[in-house]
């Protein structure tokens, strides 16, 4: 049987009526918790509050001397670091890498390691003294050597230049890197 | 007067540690704060200890206090934080199921404020946190669950564990 539409209504009022219940109910409880007792609290909690306030205070004061300290120190790390990173590259590029290289004599012996290689190569592999490869090298080899000798004339006029010094070591680079093929064929 | 400092006033001597002012915020919210303690620890030295820390906690942070909630409640969750760090160390919360189905529960017409007090004060340690938190305190479970570090499904369950333990503690006592 279906529910009349009366029996649906008095649903509704019974819910209500149930719901009005259950806030009345719930009332007492609020009723009894705004009545509940409060409590003063001791004086002797200020006496200790300002205590450690006072000892916190220090406590906070001494962290921050210790922190300003610390920050002092490692900005005076930093700074020391960040000086030692400016200066060492130009003395490793500049000075002690051209110090060792004697710019006087490179050309020099330069081509009489070459000339070495040279009839070393032609001995032992006769077609390679001969082919394109081993020509082509030599006559690089030759443009490096003439470069050289073309930067030291003028690096004599000009006192040595740090550009010219660096060219220098590379035109060496170059010829190293020839003389290791060449080494290389030999072997 | 001092009493007449506003909170922002007061807010602002404290920033600069004025000590009459720190008086002054302290007499203004210690007997509201002790008794919110007293409710949770119902031992007086312990809530004496969590008014002092936790009053301690608010003039060391009180340069962080952006007036974005007023200063009472501010102070009111460090206190009680630090009574419930306190109540931690004694009688941890335990974890019950969450309880789906709850009756509804029916309170006396005729409960007073004194009883409920004996009540909550012969509850165990978790229900009555629990309790004073949301019923007395007015935090939703999702607070409740944050300041415990539960779920809110515990905190459901164990607030209706607490009133049908209220409302045993109340017959017996009526009795």
């Amino acid at each position: 049987m279906k529910p009349s539409k009366l029996d649906h209504i008095w649903n509704q009022i019974e819910e209500d009526l149930l719901f009005q219940y259950d806030e009345y109910h719930r009332d007492a409880l609020q009723m009894a918790i705004q009545n509940l007792p409060t409590y003063l609290a001791p004086d002797s909690v200020w006496t200790n509050i300002e205590k450690n306030i006072d000892n916190k205070s220090l406590v906070v004061r001494w962290k921050n001397l210790l922190l300003v300290a610390a920050i002092l120190v490692m900005l005076l790390s930093a700074s020391l670091w960040f000086q030692q990173l400016m200066v060492e590259p130009k003395v490793l590029y500049t000075k002690a890498n051209l110090n060792e290289v004697s710019l006087t004599n490179l050309t020099d012996t330069s081509s009489s390691i070459f000339k070495e290689l040279k009839e070393a190569t032609c001995s032992i592999k006769p077609s390679y003294c001969l082919s394109d490869d081993f020509i082509q090298a030599e006559s690089e080899y030759n443009e490096l050597l003439a470069m050289q000798e073309d930067i030291l004339k003028h690096a004599n006029v000009y006192d040595n230049g740090d550009q010219m010094e660096m060219m220098m070591l590379k035109l060496e680079d170059r010829k190293k890197t020839i003389e290791q093929e060449l080494i290389a064929q030999l072997n | 007067m001092l009493i007449n400092y506003t909170d922002i006033e007061l807010v602002e001597g404290c920033k600069e540690n004025n000590r009459n002012l720190q008086k002054v915020l302290y007499d203004r919210y210690k007997d509201a704060m002790f008794t919110i303690c007293k409710r949770i620890l119902p031992d007086d030295d312990l809530a004496c200890d969590a008014l002092q820390e936790g009053f301690v906690e608010v003039f060391r942070s009180i340069k962080s206090f952006r007036l974005e909630s007023t200063l009472g409640a501010w102070i009111k969750v460090i206190v009680i934080r630090k009574a419930l760090h306190l109540a931690k160390r004694y009688t941890p919360i335990v974890e019950l199921e969450e309880h789906h189905e709850q009756e509804a529960i029916h309170w006396d017409s005729s409960l007073t404020g004194k009883a409920l007090n004996r009540a909550i004060e012969n509850l165990p340690t978790g229900y009555r946190k629990v309790f004073v938190l949301i019923e007395v305190e007015g935090y939703s479970h999702r607070e409740t669950a944050a300041m415990l570090g539960i779920s809110e499904g515990t905190s459901k369950s164990q607030l209706y564990h607490s009133k049908r333990l209220l409302q045993q503690q109340l017959a017996t006592l009526k009795n």
